[in-house]
């Protein structure tokens, strides 16, 4: 058992940093093998997880910050706020510091909101690990800005090579369509309208983290363009892209990643707790059965749920093989597209 | 369906739950437990049963607590390990001392802590076993309340007339009416108890 759970949590994250790689290389992060995928990348989620499983890679934590500081104004917020909040995102204190780091600079103000989030650490501690899960000193001196908020690692120094997104690639349909209606609600709106046949302001706000009065004011102004369709459907309104117009955008696919990020920021957990020492069965198949507990209503929320193939509890070995085995086909959800 | 507790599954059941209790840094508690589950960790009877009755909580002092709620980490932890080993959700709880109404708050027979038997389930869980002599108060009260299951663990108890009058004196300070004395007398004439009958 003790094997299979290490091989797990090695599996576990080389996928994830690998997807990492890949939804921050069609951002425009050089050093990654540019996939065609067609799944809509959505930069706030995206820097989520990397503020909690990134750390586990230095290299892409620093890509992640060169990236935002090229495409800072593209970056929504309230948004990010309003996700590490509602998801409970693990690495909140981690994104505190990059808030910080970020509203250094006159251009980075708005960034100093996310200051207001959880507080840092109560003893500093290494920002990054190895693969293996060792904490990475700092080699030479540690960069002030994280150290103030209770990450040590060496000073920031970017390569400042991340490229402007390739708004042709499906995949960057969302942000795509940020830079073109401005960094606000009708970006997601769009997105989520031309990615479903037609859609509600509740459905609309759910999956994309805004309030639903926003979604529902953006959507009754819209509709005064000409632009969206109206189905009434009992007494709520449906929406949907009108016409020819928005034919060529509709290749994309939209995946509604936060909760399926803090899924694997569970799933990291598990993983994590399972190595060391001896490793009693009963127990770690209670773990199993909490951590599919607690992922499932997250899985529900993406619109994932069917792909946890969740076994029936147990206290023997095949109950924690089965349930590794469910884990894996969550990941592979995350190798699929 | 969830499994019956046997003693094997009850007694693997208590030390799960301790090692959870032991990896979550809960604890330490310790729980008195009575009905069934009771009944079957003391070998007084030989039987299955769907859960475990805590009827008071002891502190470090072994002084005994109200059960009423039931630490929420505690429940937290049995819930946790409900589903693996095949329980119910609710398989440990304070179901007998629950509200006014309960042994608990109703008040527990003269003696009853001095009479408790003691077992640790590791560094975080303590079972206090409740007596057979108590666990007779509390079957004759909930056969004259309830009837069903009761009145066979009742049977199996094999009571004294002694240990019956009391349990029946027992029961009548929690139930004062009459129409409950004239129930319990019936019973006991049921069970063979004549003699005590007449006395109360």
């Amino acid at each position: 058992m003790k094997k299979l759970l290490k091989e797990f949590k090695r599996h576990l994250l080389d996928t994830v940093l690998d997807f990492l790689w890949a939804q921050w290389s069609a951002l425009g992060v050089p050093g990654h093998a540019r996939s065609e995928q067609t799944r809509i990348v959505d930069p706030e989620a995206l820097i989520l997880l990397t503020c909690s499983l990134g750390r586990n890679d230095a290299r892409l934590f620093d890509e992640m910050l060169d990236w935002i500081s090229l495409h800072e104004r593209l970056v929504q917020i309230q948004r990010l706020k309003n996700m590490a909040r509602d998801e409970e995102f693990a690495g909140l204190p981690v994104l505190r510091a990059v808030g910080a780091w970020m509203g250094h600079n006159k251009a980075g103000v708005k960034w100093r909101r996310l200051m207001e989030l959880d507080a840092a650490p109560a003893e500093a501690e290494a920002l990054f690990c190895s693969r293996d899960g060792k904490p990475l000193p700092v080699v030479k001196k540690p960069d002030p800005g994280f150290e103030r908020h209770g990450f040590l690692r060496d000073k920031v120094s970017l390569r400042r090579h991340a490229q402007i997104f390739d708004p042709e690639l499906p995949s960057n349909l969302l942000i795509r369509l940020r830079a073109f209606f401005g960094v606000n609600s009708r970006a997601e709106v769009m997105t989520y309208l031309l990615t479903h046949e037609r859609a509600g302001a509740a459905e609309i706000a759910q999956a994309t983290y805004y309030y639903k009065r926003t979604v529902y004011n953006a959507l009754s102004e819209m509709r005064l363009s000409g632009l969206l369709q109206l189905w009434e459907w009992g007494t709520e309104n449906l929406y949907s892209p009108k016409g020819d117009l928005w034919q060529g955008f509709k290749a994309s696919e939209w995946i509604t990643w936060a909760p399926l990020f803090r899924a694997l920021e569970y799933i990291w957990k598990f993983a994590e707790s399972m190595q060391g020492g001896d490793i009693d069965e009963q127990l770690a198949a209670t773990d199993l059965n909490v951590l599919i507990r607690d992922i499932s209503p997250l899985l529900q929320k993406a619109n994932l749920l069917g792909h946890l193939q969740i076994p029936t509890p147990g206290a023997d070995k095949g109950y924690i093989d089965r349930g590794i085995g469910a884990l894996k086909g969550i990941l592979d959800l995350l190798v699929e597209g | 369906m969830a499994k019956d507790l046997d003693k094997s599954l009850l007694y693997k059941a208590l030390k799960l739950l301790d090692a959870r209790m032991g990896q979550k840094g809960i604890g330490p508690y310790s729980i008195v437990v009575c009905g069934g589950s009771g009944l079957i960790a003391m070998d007084l009877v030989a039987r299955t049963t769907k859960d475990v009755d805590v009827v008071a909580l002891m502190d470090a002092d072994e002084l005994l607590g109200d059960p009423d709620p039931l630490p929420d980490d505690l429940l937290g932890s049995a819930r946790e390990i409900a589903p693996v080993l095949g329980l119910m959700d609710d398989w440990l709880n304070n179901g007998p001392s629950r509200g006014e109404g309960g042994l608990y708050r109703a008040g527990l027979p003269d003696g009853f802590s001095s009479r408790l038997k003691k077992e640790a389930f590791g560094a975080n869980l303590t079972v206090y076993w409740v007596s057979r002599r108590d666990q007779i108060h509390f079957k004759l009260y909930a056969a004259a309340d309830r009837g069903g299951y009761h009145v066979s663990d009742l049977k199996e108890l094999d009571p004294s007339d002694e240990e019956m009058e009391q349990a029946a004196r027992w029961a009548m300070s929690h139930d004062v009416s009459e129409g409950f004395r004239q129930i319990l007398v019936s019973m006991l004439n049921q069970l063979g108890y004549e003699k005590v009958a007449e006395r109360i």
